[in-house]
């Protein structure tokens, strides 16, 4: 039999918790690979845990996904284990972390509370359930534990949702927005290079576009006030384009992205997750 | 140690304990150890490498290992652990590498050291017994009542920015009476020891707080004086780094009074 997969993702920080937590689920499950998804996801940022998990589900072997970016942790927010169509269990808080990678593999198949406290560390604190709670529920499912063993089950409606941003195509544009920003400042943006090119036309490398960067709240209508503009092209890489020079590509994810090459095009741009972005045939 | 035991499972607890913070990293190990399996522990916060302090293993009452400089770094996680039962200095040459700088003893001492027991090693070959009371010992700040207010210390700043403070919920509710949820706290920072007299954070801090449960107890932003994962008093900012905000570090008086 191989041995158990668990992923683990939280805003922890590499020190401290989350090795904590890995020692949690070593004991218990100690022939279990645990592989770190990261553990530097901007504290407190839900969207941005669950766009990470959303990139990296598609990779993973079915297994037991814990992720935990939990700034509700102790209060009445719920701790959930959802199983997905592929057969994965992911285990965290119910705050919307979860689903975008759940919708990517299946899909939510059976939902339950964790109320076994047969599978918690012993003492449970109220501010660390990544160490007493989440963490050991994964490791006993991962030991052959069943699943409805957990908890009572809940609908899957009754899960908190959290929606990327989705884009709209138009005729000669496309609107999206910024669904995360990397640790390069290059701004991972909503939808796929065919959205882009059903709004624009073919995209060529080398083909010239223009981002325009939307003021306020005004994100449809055609010809609205800008607040920022950045010519540039579509490009397979980075290294198609001069040092500092923007590009548009299709990212590792298969998602478009905008980048400086070398540089922090976010920063540059001052952009911020959600925000609306419209990409222009030139 | 992978070069030397292969087959090791080793875990990162923690590389970014403060430099030369031996109290920085005494606190993380009692944070960590309780919840690693059984194993061999290594902890290097060493200021003092290459002097005359030893580098030592001990074995405590788990079972458990734990290898480091003679500093005060290992104690406290090992009285944790069921307390000392053995304490030896590592003098057998032969379980280290060839050539030993006076410099980084992680890599030449200690590491090895770990890798050999890991790998079956006796704990008895690394080197002769040291009496346990001769080991050095952290003087550990306490939480004292006094007059209905508790005079408490920071002792670690965790990463989210919550600040630890010296004491648990029984010392603070002997100073003050009953702990519920909201109840107004104000808690003093004395000027910090080290810091220059014309420094903006060398002067007397106040914070005033509420108590509660957890961090969403209090809005965002807000700060919140709690017990912590372990039970120690603990202060956050709900979603925000309160360390950061208030400029707080390791070692600071704090006094906490009612309001």
């Amino acid at each position: 039999m191989t041995a158990p997969f668990i992923s683990f993702l939280t805003d922890f920080g590499p020190d401290g918790p989350a090795p904590i937590c890995r020692a949690v689920m070593l004991s218990i499950a100690p022939d279990a690979r645990i592989v770190d998804l990261g553990h530097s996801v901007r504290k407190y940022a839900i969207r941005d845990g669950a766009f990470l998990l959303w990139t990296a589900i598609p990779f993973l072997p079915v297994g037991i996904h814990v992720a935990v970016v939990d700034p509700g942790v102790g209060t009445d927010r719920r701790p959930v284990a959802v199983r997905a169509g592929r057969g994965d269990v992911f285990i965290g808080p119910d705050n919307g972390l979860l689903m975008p990678a759940v919708e990517r593999v299946g899909g939510v198949s059976e939902a339950r509370l964790l109320e076994n406290r047969d599978l918690w560390l012993p003492n449970t604190s109220a501010t660390f359930h990544g160490r007493d709670v989440f963490s050991p529920v994964a490791a006993h499912l991962a030991t052959g534990v069943p699943f409805d063993q957990v908890g009572p089950a809940i609908p899957g409606a009754d899960l908190v949702g959290l929606s990327l941003p989705a884009p709209r195509v138009h005729e000669g544009w496309l609107d999206t927005a910024v669904a995360f920003i990397d640790s390069f400042g290059n701004a991972r943006l909503a939808g796929q290079p065919g959205e882009l090119a059903a709004a624009v036309g073919p995209l060529d490398p080398g083909r010239r576009l223009v981002l325009e960067i939307p003021a306020g709240d005004d994100r449809t209508a055609a010809g609205g006030i800008i607040a920022g503009r950045v010519d540039l092209t579509w490009q397979p890489t980075f290294g198609r384009v001069a040092i500092g020079e923007p590009l548009l590509y299709e990212d590792s994810s298969g998602t478009i992205a905008a980048a400086d090459n070398q540089g922090n095009l976010a920063a540059r741009l001052g952009l911020a997750v959600d925000q609306p972005v419209r990409i222009r045939a030139a | 140690m992978f070069g030397i035991a292969p087959d090791a499972n080793i875990i990162d607890i923690n590389h970014q304990v403060p430099r030369y913070s031996i109290r920085d990293g005494a606190a993380s190990l009692v944070f960590a150890l309780p919840h690693m399996p059984v194993g061999v522990h290594v902890a290097v916060v060493d200021p003092g490498v290459g002097t005359d302090r030893k580098p030592v293993a001990l074995k405590v009452g788990r079972g458990d290992i734990l290898i480091g400089p003679d500093n005060g770094l290992l104690i406290e996680a090992a009285e944790l652990l069921g307390g000392i039962v053995e304490a030896r200095v590592l003098e057998n040459r032969a379980l280290w590498l060839p050539v030993v700088s006076s410099s980084f003893h992680g890599r030449d001492i200690f590491a090895p050291t770990a890798a050999h027991l890991a790998l079956g090693e006796p704990f008895a070959s690394v080197g002769p017994t040291v009496r346990i009371d001769d080991l050095v010992r952290l003087v550990q700040p306490r939480a004292t009542v006094v007059n209905g207010r508790l005079e408490t210390t920071i002792v670690q700043v965790m990463p989210y920015g919550n600040v630890t403070l010296a004491g648990t919920t029984l010392d603070l509710t002997l100073a003050v009476g009953a702990l519920v949820e909201g109840r107004p706290f104000r808690l003093t920072f004395a000027a910090p020891a080290f810091a220059a007299a014309s420094s903006e954070a060398a002067a007397t801090l106040v914070e005033d707080t509420v108590w509660g449960l957890t961090f969403g107890s209090v809005p965002l932003g807000a700060s919140v004086l709690m017990s912590d994962a372990d039970g120690h008093l603990s202060l956050s900012d709900n979603q925000g780094d309160v360390a950061r905000r208030l400029g707080l570090a390791v070692d600071r008086a704090v006094t906490i009074t009612t309001r």
